[in-house]
């Protein structure tokens, strides 16, 4: 069936109108046939354990800061953090961390 | 850019919030994800290296992803049933020759998987995972 409603936006010198494809579909802004993440959680955390109680393991993103206030450094942990389907631990105390649904 | 679109948080006049106070901006694309799933990673503790392919893709670009998967714990010689965002590093302080290490790239029909490791115990494991490929590309 033919696609003929549904959001899209385009980048900027792309044809809206352009047919989304597999090898275009980058130039697209948004666009109602690609899923995109889903935003559970983002914002400072002052522990060293983040509580998410999805029941799986979500997509995050965690970075030590320097600061909650104004933080002048965002710094991606590669070592110590884990996820399980609970929580988010092993973080620096403060970070900035972000959580994600995922389907599963 | 004199048109466009923008959605802004509760509280926050649309006409003067910054990008970050935004829910939505017609200047700054969504990740648009391509595909995601799981997949389970076979290596050997023997301080070898194992380069395994995690999903094609096909896009004729390297694409952004993300990777998150099971780990080995060099402390306690064991595998940790918990995920961490690769790429991961874990090491001894005590002893340099003691790692673990795991490496997701991209290039421009696959993502693959570098594991290296070794704690001298030879081990074998299998590693759980999951992962986004995004239709975004590296460099947007």
């Amino acid at each position: 069936m033919a696609e003929d409603y549904g959001i899209k936006i385009s980048k900027a010198g792309y044809d809206v109108k352009t047919v989304p494809s597999e090898t275009n579909k980058k130039n697209f802004i948004i666009l109602d046939s690609a899923d995109a993440h889903k935003l559970l959680y983002a914002g400072y955390v002052s522990a060293t354990r983040c509580t998410h109680s999805l029941g799986y393991v979500p997509y995050f993103f965690v970075f030590a800061v320097d600061s909650v206030v104004s933080p002048t450094a965002f710094t991606r942990t590669i070592r110590g953090v884990y996820a399980d389907t609970t929580s988010i631990g092993g973080i620096s105390d403060p970070s900035y961390i972000m959580i994600f649904y995922r389907s599963v | 850019m004199d048109y466009g679109m923008k959605i802004s948080k509760p509280s926050y006049d649309v006409k003067t919030a910054g990008v970050g106070d935004l829910l939505f901006h017609s200047s700054y694309p969504f990740l648009k994800i391509k595909s995601r799933g799981s997949s389970s990673v076979n290596y050997t503790n023997d301080g070898g290296s194992t380069d395994v392919l995690i999903a094609t893709h096909s896009l004729g670009y390297i694409p952004l992803f993300t990777f998150y998967t099971q780990w080995y714990n060099v402390e306690t010689s064991s595998k940790e049933t918990t995920y961490i965002h690769a790429p991961f590093y874990d090491g001894t302080y005590a002893d340099l020759g003691i790692f673990f290490s795991i490496r997701p790239y991209a290039n421009t029909t696959q993502l693959r998987l570098i594991v290296e490791s070794w704690d001298g115990t030879g081990g074998n494991y299998d590693l759980s995972s999951f992962y986004a490929i995004y239709y975004d590309p590296e460099v947007i």
